[in-house]
């Protein structure tokens, strides 16, 4: 069951409506229901795994909260619990990389190895869940939160289906008072959810998914569709992966808002950011927090990196030396980041490795180029630096996204080089006459196109007020009823008539959901 | 008050875009005959058809209802779309039967040889032929009957979009034909009674196809044969098998064999029309436009024999006289342009290949 999917609809339906009929102190109960049923739809066949998981964390986070007298006990069940959390978690996801690895080697040296891969079905978002439970047993082992005493309690917190699918992060001490808070139905939910919905159903089935079909024709064939087309390919590819994933996420904050259940945000405007760093604030939000709270943070206050810290500054000197555990520091989240993406070396390059060597070169020089700036008296609070800075941090967020769109990490170095030749004009033709103007008559090419650069243009002015910190949605509500409903229906029909979905189409998957 | 503000909007909202959602999906059907002639049916008046002839090409490219109307007085029309399917049938006829009460069913009985896979010039069922058929049906308890019988078995496909036409044309909507507002109304007139005009022309063959050989229809083709038959005997109408006529071979003819011992066995008349081609004075050189469709020269002879074939067999009255049917003659004007049009083109394609 999709979350774009009539069936979807139907159940978000069902369930709002038994939600609110439920006495209200029970309605926790509802939700781990409809989670659960949810789930066993989704991976009923390999349940087990998140029972387990879910049983891991319970027993942990008790064990080190009632039963664990020293510190160093505390820390040892951590330690193990959070290990066959990622035991499971790698068992499943990324046993085959051992394999890949050991035939990719042997393929180097023209051995043919052949040691086989292992096809472990994974439930629902498996990566997801468990990484919200090694949170949830870390803020324990703080006693920033208590060990959850009703197993079921803690079982809606990994699984309630909304988040489950493709984020966001969740933190138990937040999500413990929207789930067990007693609250009455407020009707200002039910339409900011049904708001949001819409609007994420625009970006994803219209925008998204309209989009991927020529970023898929572009790289699946980048020696014939090579140089504009790849550079125009990757930037259609950053509107693609920001409208499907941030279109993913409205649907899901939608549905959860419907319950009366607020999931904390996950992007906010985030190609408006001046450098990387304030990009990946505003981008995957709740993975960059909790990558920062349990595992950066962590690490540098460790005996280790202190030590090390230490010895750095010895070494370097003060300015460089206190940047170097930083940088260490840096790269373990991101490695951590880019395995998360998945079990390939393209992702753990592309979403761990270069990230880090950007945050390295800021890190190191950043400085450097302050001095440079106040020397040239560059001003840099011009409307036109802003513009040089979001430039220049969308085309290095375009270098990572060329390296994810490759097949693998070998054939990126194929891609760059063809970044660098010129396509014939017949394939310009080709493409042009087989891609964009397909069988459609001149209503429809109007239509469609003009609909599709009204609603990008659309979704970058919300994302402008957004960065202008206005409450869009908000605002929105507070518009007169027929004013929001003509929106509405504006954007449910564009999404009906020209989204992707329905046999004879190929619509793209979530790409997160993959993660 | 106030508490039920926002049930009222909910459901306006509901309302308004069920409407819009009811608009959008006739907009989405796909314009063309196959539409038009399924479709068509619903504009016509309750209870005022004598004769229904449903089937596939077999149908609607054969008889000519407004000829039959104008020659023999007989009110009928062409319930049929393209590659039909038997197990359609008694879908069609339960559709028919919500308005009409009709004294006669023509049944189109070539399907029956082109539905089974292993035979030749099989045209097996799929996504196509159901979607002919069904999209311009509309949404009932009969159709999702038969969408949950038979689409996932033999297409694979997912239901929804064929209960939900919208599923699958909402791409076509912004090219809408003006037919379709129409036909969301139900007033959309089929001007030819579901008759189809091809001005094209072909010599064909003529092949022996005699044979009193029997080949039997796959288990599931005679079990939906069966069901058919038992389908009808429940209904108290009179049914006709026909097989229209075309470049007809034993191996055709085998398997027609077969089927009419089963409908005869029911009490219902079989005709193989290919029999009697000499009576209808068939030319194969010019009265075809391809194997497996006569034009309208042919359309002509065959509506001929079968309204004759009609009057004579069924209690299927001459209405010419009937003031309630005066309207029927006022179709008569576009249709005789329409044959004389179509007759001229295909002289001249005639008088184009004898040149070359």
């Amino acid at each position: 069951m999709t979350i774009t999917s009539l069936y979807f609809f139907i159940f978000l339906i069902i369930t709002t409506i038994v939600y609110y009929l439920c006495p209200k102190k029970y309605r926790w109960i509802s939700l781990l229901v409809f989670s659960a049923a949810f789930f066993l739809l989704s991976s009923w066949e390999v349940s087990f795994y998140f029972v387990i998981g879910t049983i891991i964390a319970y027993v942990g986070a008790r064990l080190i909260q009632e039963k664990c007298q020293t510190d160093k006990l505390k820390r040892i069940v951590l330690v193990i619990s959070i290990a066959c959390e990622l035991f499971i978690l790698f068992l499943l996801k990324y046993i085959n990389i051992i394999p890949n690895t050991i035939n990719g080697l042997g393929n180097l040296f023209s051995i043919d190895l052949h040691f086989a891969t292992i096809n472990l079905i994974a439930p629902i978002g498996i990566s997801y869940y468990t990484l919200s439970l090694w949170g949830y047993m870390v803020d324990v082992y703080r006693t920033t939160t208590e060990a959850e005493k009703n197993y079921f309690k803690l079982a809606l917190f990994a699984c309630y289906y909304p988040s489950l699918i493709s984020g966001p992060f969740v933190r138990y001490p937040e999500m413990k008072t929207e789930f067990f808070e007693v609250r009455s139905l407020d009707w200002d939910n039910i339409f900011m959810g049904f708001h949001r919905i819409v609007y994420g159903l625009l970006k994803k089935m219209f925008i998204a998914d309209n989009l991927a079909v020529f970023v898929n024709v572009i790289f699946s064939d980048t020696e014939k569709y090579s140089g504009p087309f790849i550079l125009v390919g990757v930037m259609i590819y950053a509107i693609q992966i920001y409208c499907d994933f941030s279109g993913c996420m409205d649907i899901i904050i939608g549905a959860s808002t419907l319950y009366g259940v607020k999931l904390p945000e996950n992007f906010d405007s985030p190609f408006f950011s001046k450098n990387l760093s304030e990009f990946w604030r505003r981008w995957h939000i709740t993975l960059g927090l909790w990558g920062k709270d349990y595992i950066m943070y962590p690490l540098l206050k460790s005996a280790q990196f202190q030590k090390l810290g230490k010895k750095t500054k010895k070494m370097f000197g003060k300015n460089i030396g206190k940047k170097i555990p930083v940088i260490l520091s840096i790269l373990v989240l991101w490695a951590f980041i880019g395995v998360w993406h998945g079990a390939s070396y393209k992702y753990i390059f592309a979403a761990g490795i270069l990230p880090w060597i950007y945050f390295s070169f800021s890190e190191l020089f950043s400085d450097l180029f302050r001095k440079a700036n106040s020397k040239l008296n560059f001003r840099t609070d011009t409307f036109s630096f802003h513009l040089f800075q979001s430039a220049r941090t969308i085309l290095l967020m375009l270098i990572i996204w060329l390296f994810a769109l490759s097949p693998s990490l070998m054939q990126s170095g194929e891609i760059f080089g063809n970044l660098f030749t010129i396509p014939s004009l017949q394939t310009i033709k080709d493409f042009i006459i087989e891609n964009i103007l397909g069988d459609l008559g001149i209503r429809q090419l109007v239509a469609k196109y003009g609909l599709l650069v009204i609603s990008m243009l659309s979704v970058t002015l919300v994302d402008y007020l957004k960065y202008k910190e206005i409450n869009v949605g908000d605002r929105f509500n507070k518009q007169a009823f027929w004013f929001r409903y003509v929106i509405l229906f504006a954007m449910i029909i564009t999404t009906i008539c020209f989204g992707v979905y329905g046999p004879g189409y190929n619509p793209a998957d979530f790409i997160y959901g993959g993660f | 008050m106030k508490r039920l503000k926002p049930i009222i909007k909910i459901t306006a909202f509901s309302l308004i875009f069920s409407v819009v959602l009811y608009a959008l999906s006739y907009m989405a059907k796909p314009a063309g005959y196959n539409l038009r002639h399924i479709e068509g049916i619903y504009a016509e008046e309750d209870n005022s058809l004598d004769v229904v002839y449903i089937g596939g090409s077999a149908a609607f490219v054969y008889y000519a209802p407004l000829k039959a109307w104008n020659d023999y007085g007989i009110v009928s029309y062409d319930y049929a779309a393209d590659t039909i399917q038997p197990e359609l049938y008694k879908t069609m006829i339960k559709e028919i039967l919500k308005t009409q009460t009709p004294k006669l069913i023509v049944v189109d009985a070539r399907s029956f040889q082109y539905r089974d896979k292993d035979n030749i010039d099989a045209q097996p069922p799929g996504e196509v032929p159901y979607r002919n058929t069904l999209t311009g049906m509309r949404l009932s308890q009969n159709k999702v009957d038969f969408i949950n019988k038979y689409v996932e078995k033999q297409t694979g496909d997912e239901k929804l979009s064929y209960c939900f036409d919208i599923i699958k044309y909402h791409d076509i909507i912004v090219c809408f034909n003006g037919n379709n507002i129409k036909m969301m109304f139900g007033k959309y007139k089929e001007p030819f009674n579901g008759f189809y005009f091809v001005p094209k022309v072909e010599e064909i063959e003529n092949y022996d196809f005699s044979t009193t050989d029997k080949k039997a229809v796959s288990s599931d083709t005679e079990e939906i044969l069966n069901d058919l038959l038992d389908y009808m005997d429940g209904t108290g109408i009179d049914y006709l098998f026909t097989v229209s006529p075309y470049a007809e071979k034993k191996e055709h003819k085998m398997i027609f064999n077969y089927v009419q011992e089963k409908v005869e066995n029911r009490g219902y008349k079989f005709i193989d029309c290919n029999e009697y081609t000499d009576i209808m004075k068939m030319d194969f050189d010019r009265d075809f436009y391809n194997e497996n469709h006569v034009n309208i020269f042919g359309a002509e002879k065959y509506t001929d024999f079968l309204s004759e074939y009609i009057i004579t067999n069924y209690a299927v009255p001459n209405r010419k006289d009937d003031s309630k049917y005066a309207f029927m003659n006022t179709y008569l004007v576009d249709w005789n342009h329409e044959v004389e049009d179509t007759k001229t083109a295909i002289n001249k394609l005639i008088e184009e290949n004898s040149n070359e």
